[in-house]
């Protein structure tokens, strides 16, 4: 696998899981349990990592408006690493949602805020480093004549 | 022969005696009970009036509410129109006339002066109960639990613990005693013996206000007697109060559903709640089937007589049902206390229906069966729990062919989904 196709990978990943989490969220908040500021709250607090990320995704996506470079190959560990922990946050996001649409036992509002928050804070560092190394901004190649 | 004349003595004797205890007896069985409002000896504004009525002349007694020790009143007067009481009281101040008119409202059989402020009444069916011959009867005020009790001025602190000492099953009675905090000037609710709210009630005796408690349901009668025979009390009654919303809520039934070999059952009182509570979470007005939750119910008995029986559970149950609100579940404590109220016949029992801390969770799409605590965030208004209160009643009473009495007093009647 290439650098090229993991940013790629990674930005989609990122980029949907973020649209999904937030659309899941007012769902929650129009077929589930949740109640109108219950469910705000909870977009509010699933987001801002996957949103940080997703910002670079983005910007990422933006800036290879003509072509994004294939660059060199990459290792297995980095290619898992990188798809793994995002697809990881999103799936973690979408379990707490689901529990609390289920409204299984012992697991409220009150937790299911309790239990997001763990995430972000788990997942954040992650995230950073993985959105850093792979949307990071890069001293511009040097142009060929 | 001797054996046969002595029977005859024998049998003339015991003629003789049956003869002057029916001349004693006999008018006071024809004598009819009515509860009578206005002028009387007794420090109530409520008396019993026993009356005799045969060939247009009325004889009897002005009679203290049970309890009380104030000497009855002799009463005499003519029937001599139909529909029309010329009665006479004798009163220490003085006699007194009054002409009654008879009127009949609903199923009661109604007497009143012309300025209306004399009245008397009974049911045509049933004879008073004893909480009628008991309570005085307020417009607005309590219909039970709520009692006022004011002390004598000459009553002495070893007056009230003799008391206490003689009556240890009405002293050591759990109540809800109104604590005023004379800062702030609010009151606040305490749970405590019957003796220890009558000793603070005791030492504030000099204040205008009455001690104000709350006893169980059921107990009020017996609690209110021995107060009034304890020699301390001047005046110990139902709260005259004042008129707030859902003051009343209870239904009454037919008394076979609680009363075994004619006692209360407590065992045939809990399974009648069981049963019913079931009937009552499980379908909606639209025979739709709910899923429901009853938690751990609590029995109390009162250890005073008639050991009245409390019944205290959480209920989950569809908003469909309780406010006929779709889309919800709610959570509350529901508690029901049977007992004996002024306006039961004799032939009925009645059960006090209260629903407290009310929350309610929204139904996730497609859900079957109320979740746990941890997601009823939302806290209701007593406007809804009154909801809930009058369908709870409503449905317990319908069910077994009985009547539910629920106060709207406050509360937009138009607004309400279930009325009894």
């Amino acid at each position: 696998m290439y650098q090229g196709q993991v940013r790629i990978l990674v930005a989609v990943i990122i980029l949907g899981g973020h649209f999904l989490v937030f659309f899941a969220g007012l769902l929650l908040g129009i077929f589930g349990p949740l109640l109108g500021s219950d469910a705000v709250q909870t977009v509010l607090m699933a987001s801002p990592i996957l949103g940080v990320t997703a910002t670079s995704a983005l910007m990422f996506a933006l800036r290879g408006e003509t072509e994004i470079a294939q660059g060199s190959k990459v290792t297995t560990l980095f290619g898992f690493v990188t798809v793994f922990f995002p697809t990881a946050l999103i799936l973690c996001v979408f379990i707490v949602f689901y529990a609390v649409y289920k409204q299984v036992s012992g697991f409220g509002p009150d937790q299911m805020k309790i239990a997001l928050g763990a995430i972000e804070t788990f997942f954040g560092v992650f995230l950073g480093a993985i959105s850093e190394t792979l949307f990071g901004k890069r001293a511009s190649p040097a142009v060929t004549p | 022969m001797e054996t046969v004349k002595r029977r005859r003595k024998l049998r003339i004797v015991l003629s003789a005696a049956a003869t002057m205890l029916c001349l004693d007896l006999c008018p006071a069985l024809a004598e009819t009970l009515y509860k009578f409002r206005g002028d009387n000896a007794s420090p109530y504004p409520w008396a019993v009036l026993a009356i005799t009525i045969a060939d247009g002349a009325v004889s009897g007694q002005l009679r203290p509410l049970l309890g009380d020790d104030t000497p009855p009143v002799a009463v005499s007067g003519t029937n001599s129109t139909e529909g029309v009481l010329e009665l006479t009281m004798g009163f220490p101040s003085g006699q007194k006339k009054y002409v009654f008119k008879k009127s009949i409202k609903d199923n009661q059989i109604e007497w009143r002066t012309a300025e209306d402020k004399e009245y008397f009444f009974r049911y045509f069916d049933t004879p008073l109960s004893e909480p009628a011959l008991t309570f005085s009867q307020h417009e607005c005020g309590a219909m039970y639990k709520t009692l006022e009790i004011k002390f004598s001025a000459n009553a002495t602190a070893e007056q009230l613990e003799a008391f206490l000492a003689r009556a240890p099953e009405v002293s050591s009675l759990p109540v809800v005693y109104s604590r005023l905090d004379e800062k702030k000037q609010t009151y606040t609710q305490i749970s405590q013996s019957l003796a220890a709210t009558l000793r603070e009630g005791f030492k504030a005796r000099a204040k205008p206000e009455p001690t104000n408690l709350n006893a169980p349901v059921g107990a009020e009668m017996y609690v209110v007697q021995k107060l009034r025979r304890s020699g301390v009390i001047a005046m110990a009654d139902l709260d005259s109060g004042g008129c707030g919303g859902a003051d009343r809520s209870y239904f009454v039934v037919d008394r076979r559903f609680f009363f075994d070999s004619g006692s209360f059952s407590q065992a045939k009182f809990e399974q009648f709640i069981d049963e019913r509570l079931k009937g009552f979470a499980q379908t909606d007005k639209l025979k739709k089937s709910w899923g429901y939750r009853l938690g751990q119910r609590k029995v109390t008995r009162v250890n005073v007589p008639p050991y009245p029986s409390s019944y205290r559970i959480k209920m989950y149950v569809a908003s469909e049902i309780t406010r006929q609100v779709p889309g919800w579940w709610d959570s509350f404590s529901a508690s029901f206390e049977a007992g004996e109220l002024i306006d039961t016949k004799q032939s009925e029992y009645a059960v006090v229906v209260t629903i407290e801390r009310l929350k309610t969770s929204k139904r996730s799409w497609g859900s079957e069966t109320p979740p746990d605590d941890n997601y009823f965030t939302k806290d209701l208004s007593e406007f809804d729990e009154a909801e809930v209160t009058a369908a709870l009643s409503k449905y317990l009473s319908e069910r077994d062919g009985g009547r539910c009495v629920f106060d709207t007093e406050g509360y937009e009647r138009e607004k309400h989904k279930s009325v009894c």
